[in-house]
């Protein structure tokens, strides 16, 4: 079986499905309704731009893609007047439609009568007393989003799930060293650098391009672990990653034992939803804290204090 | 009119003083009585609070409603994003 994202890292379920879905695409012209799901900066809009460009036309040349931010969209008419009459009526083209959770509640209500397609590839849509044609061996659409349980359940069974999976140190390792070019890393700086992006391939790709800025500047083509250390005091990088609220947390938990969020909260200034959301998670995900009731600054968290 | 009650003595009964009296009788004129005299050397005139009040407040409304009819900023404002890549050079 061909392999269209050999050249992407990791993910290695998504490649398998979205082979599989190309190959059939191959074989049927008409490809299923996708849903990417995952965390921010796993590859979600890269991976459909990857897939995207191995569909083809019914004349052999490459098909256009259209990305939309469903946030910008207000209501029904709206998406029909400026997006599909213009752009996809009667057109060959893959849509996008990335942050799918905010998509307005009479589209999404549409979508469930358009994606509805159990027998034929095209759909009639009548909306407000006229008639828009939907052919899906012209026209394919993928969904992404990073809060799948905020997407209407009923449109979310209509499409096929595809789900990415956190990046390992070594894929984080292959990102860094992909994205520089002419620049060689001594294993264990190369570590310590991929351990600095929290395990997202999106920081990664930016951490690579300040490394090319560190190196330019240095007139260097070899990263050691003397530039390492060097970079991460240069930009104020922390070890894991972690951010300057994050180490405050730890410092806070670390002197008084164990703490209430609403105690957290007084005495970082920040609102008790912004730390569970924006705080902690990362914490909690490496280990750096738990909580039994109160929240705690585990050993792991300890030796982290202890390193900065 | 109402009845005067009178005491024991047949004095009458004094009445409570009640409500208050209003302080200033309000006259309208037209604008060109006010101008007229206006211009007898008068560099403010008093008008109420709450007239004044009233006018602001039919200004901002009168404001608000001509931005809502500035059709071009709407537009601007219900603009779908969108980007589309042709892959013709890949």
């Amino acid at each position: 079986m061909n392999n269209y994202f050999s050249h992407l890292i990791g993910q290695e379920n998504v490649k398998k499905k979205l082979n599989f879905y190309l190959k059939a695409y191959h074989a049927t012209s008409v490809c299923p309704f996708l849903n990417l799901v995952g965390a921010k900066g796993l590859g979600k809009t890269l991976f459909a731009k990857e897939f995207a460009k191995n569909l083809h036309n019914k004349d052999g040349s490459k098909r256009l893609f259209l990305e939309l931010n469903c946030s910008t969209i207000k209501n029904n008419q709206q998406f029909f007047e400026q997006i599909f009459v213009p752009l996809i009526m009667n057109n060959e083209i893959t849509i996008l439609f990335d942050e799918a959770h905010a998509l307005p509640k009479d589209l999404t209500m549409a979508f469930l009568t358009i994606f509805n397609t159990e027998k034929t590839n095209t759909k009639e849509f009548v909306y407000d007393d006229q008639t828009f044609v939907f052919d899906f061996t012209k026209q394919t659409f993928i969904f992404a989003t990073t809060e799948s349980d905020k997407l209407f359940p009923p449109l979310k069974d209509r499409l096929s799930t595809v789900d990415f999976e956190q990046y390992s140190s070594e894929d984080l390792s292959d990102i860094i060293e992909l994205n520089c070019d002419g620049i060689n890393f001594t294993e264990d700086s190369l570590a310590s650098l991929a351990s600095t992006v929290r395990g997202n391939a999106r920081n990664a790709v930016m951490r690579s391009k300040e490394i090319q800025l560190y190196c330019e500047s240095e007139n260097k083509n070899t990263f050691k672990m003397e530039d390492y250390s060097k970079l991460t005091d240069l930009l104020g990088i922390l070890p894991h990653g972690i951010t300057c609220t994050e180490r405050q947390i730890l410092e806070i938990l670390e002197e008084r034992g164990s703490c209430k969020l609403q105690t957290l909260s007084a005495v970082t200034g920040l609102s008790p939803t912004s730390l569970r959301r924006d705080h902690e998670i990362y914490l909690l995900r490496k280990n750096f804290m738990k909580i039994d009731n109160e929240r705690q600054i585990t050993n792991f968290g300890k030796q982290l204090i202890k390193l900065i | 009119m109402k009845k005067i009650s009178l005491k024991k003595d047949g004095t009458p009964r004094k009445r409570r003083n009640s409500g208050k009296k209003s302080g200033l009788a309000i006259v309208s004129l037209s604008i060109d009585e006010l101008l007229e005299l206006a211009a007898q050397e008068v560099s403010s005139i008093p008008v109420s609070e709450d007239w004044v009040k009233g006018r602001l407040y039919a200004n901002y409304l009168a404001n608000k409603k001509v931005s809502h009819d500035f059709s071009d900023l709407q537009s601007v404002e219900d603009k779908i994003e969108y980007a589309i890549t042709s892959f013709d050079n890949e």
